[in-house]
Order: structure tokens, then C-alpha cells, then sequence
């Protein structure tokens, strides 16, 4: 693992972000902005799944918006926060709160894949009345924790210092 | 203490962001006028509260070195400009449906006013 970090540390393209003056708080600022752009989306769905906000929206509806914009935002995330981490790479990778981080959001990421592969595919039959049921629930309980504690592990690596 | 603000600061983001996509919603065909006086706003509303009061926190912590700040003087300017056209937004809805043109301007320039603030909160700390 250290030969590849350090093959990645010393890549040209992340020294030159770490390098650079601008490009690389560019590029914190497109992460920070991706990020918020999927949590924000995220926890409209969920809420709404969980019966709290947007009561009077179908969750079909509802993910019909919040949906392409979680993924445009989560693209937007990965791609700057894959670079960002080649950038500072040999510094970081023991970060334990980053770490944590990656945990957290595989878990996130499992969390969506067996929501998607079971009760999102009824979603057509919630409809605004009718209680949705428990189990997508859960989910999307899960879902909003994970996110959140994604958020605030991402903001925590910066406060670490090895 | 910090790692308290920063928790704060994490749901401010994320409220500020949910305020925005609500506009985006408003513009676009799938309108939520279940929007308006609903626990939706409440959220919204609860979140911004958050935000703005572990701002106030972290500001107190140092008045001296953010007053001097110019992006974080740019930063309120946007805050407020971003509020103003929000609360703009929300009156129209309140007494018209959002029909024609206007409304999804607004919301457009309300979407790039918080993504603004968002872009200048960011740098504010590398001043």
C-alpha cells in the first residue's frame, strides 16, 4: 500500500494540485458543494420516505427531482475527492477519521444498492396516502445517518494531523 | 468546541443546500405547492436557524480576524442577497402560482446566490 500512495503522491498530476495555489482549494470547493448537493438531495428523498416533509408529494415524485441530482452531485464528489486525496495522498492515508470516512460510506453506498435492488422498485405504489412501508423506512433512516456522519467525518479529516 | 461548531456548520451547509433545491423543485414541471406552510419549511427554516447561530459561534471566536476578512464581508453581502431573493421568492409563490417567467428567474438567481455562498464560505478560511 505505502509504494502505491507513494506512486500517487508523486504523480505529476497531484503534485501539481498540491502545488498549485488555486487548484487545489478549486477543487475543495467543487467537493464541498458536490457533497452538500447530495446530502441535500439525499435527505429530501428520505424525509420524505419517512413520512415527515413533502407529505403531499408522491416519494415517486419526489425522487423523480431529488434522484439526478444526488447523482450528478455524487459524481461531481468522487471525481474531485479522488483527486484531492491523490494530491495529499502520502499524507492522509492513515487518517483515521478518513478512514472512517470510506467505511461509512461503503456503508452508505450497500445501504442504496439493497434499497434500489428491493422497496424502490414498488415505489410507483406509494402513493400519497397510503403508509409506505416500514422496511423502506429503515432504509431510509439508515440512509440519513450514514450521509450525515459521512459529512462530518469528511469535515474532521482536515483535524487530524499525522 | 470546535468539533460542536463544525457539526453545526455541516447541518448549515445542508440546509442552505436544501433551501436551494426546494427553489429548483418550484421552477421546475413538478411544482410542490405542498411546499408553503408546511413541515417543509419548517425544516428549512430550522436549519437556517442552526446555520446562523454556530455562525454567530464561530465568529465570536474571532470577530477581529473575519471583520478583516474581505471574503467574509463578501460572504454576509451574498448571505443577505441570497436571503433577500428567497424571501422575494417565497412572497410570489404565497399569493400566485408560479406561472410565466418570473418566478423561475428568481429561483435561478436564488440557486446561484446560495452557490455563491456556498464558493465564498469555502474560501473564506484560507484568507
Amino acid at each position: 500500500v505505502s509504494a502505491l500512495i507513494f506512486w500517487l503522491y508523486e504523480s505529476s498530476i497531484a503534485t501539481g494540485i498540491r502545488e498549485s495555489e488555486t487548484l487545489f482549494p478549486a477543487l475543495q470547493t467543487v467537493h464541498i458543494v458536490s457533497v452538500l448537493t447530495v446530502l441535500g438531495s439525499v435527505s429530501m428523498f428520505d424525509l420524505r420516505v419517512l413520512g415527515i416533509v413533502l407529505v403531499g408529494e408522491t416519494p415517486r415524485a419526489v425522487s423523480a427531482i431529488a434522484l439526478p441530482i444526488t447523482r450528478l452531485g455524487f459524481v461531481g464528489a468522487a471525481v474531485s475527492g479522488t483527486v484531492l486525496f491523490a494530491a495529499q495522498s502520502e499524507h492522509i492515508y492513515r487518517n483515521p477519521f478518513l478512514l472512517c470516512k470510506f467505511a461509512v460510506l461503503l456503508l452508505a453506498l450497500i445501504n442504496v444498492a439493497l434499497f434500489h435492488l428491493t422497496d424502490f422498485r414498488h415505489i410507483d405504489t406509494w402513493s400519497r396516502e397510503a403508509a409506505v412501508p416500514v422496511r423502506a423506512k429503515v432504509f431510509a433512516g439508515l440512509s440519513l445517518g450514514f450521509w450525515i456522519l459521512v459529512l462530518v467525518l469528511g469535515r474532521l479529516i482536515a483535524y487530524f494531523n499525522v | 468546541v470546535e468539533a460542536l461548531h463544525l457539526l453545526g456548520v455541516a447541518v448549515l451547509f445542508g440546509g442552505v443546500l436544501l433551501l436551494s433545491l426546494s427553489i429548483v423543485w418550484v421552477s421546475r414541471r413538478i411544482r410542490i405547492e405542498s411546499v408553503i406552510r408546511t413541515p417543509f419549511y419548517r425544516l428549512l427554516g430550522a436549519a437556517g436557524l442552526i446555520a446562523v447561530l454556530t455562525g454567530l459561534l464561530l465568529f465570536l471566536s474571532a470577530p477581529a480576524k473575519y471583520l478583516s476578512n474581505p471574503l467574509f464581508i463578501l460572504k454576509l453581502l451574498g448571505l443577505l442577497l441570497a436571503a433577500g431573493i428567497q424571501i422575494g421568492l417565497g412572497l410570489r409563490l404565497r399569493s400566485r402560482p408560479p406561472d410565466g417567467q418570473a418566478p423561475r428567474a428568481l429561483a435561478v438567481a436564488c440557486l446561484v446566490a446560495w452557490l455563491l455562498v456556498l464558493i465564498l464560505g469555502r474560501w473564506v478560511g484560507l484568507l
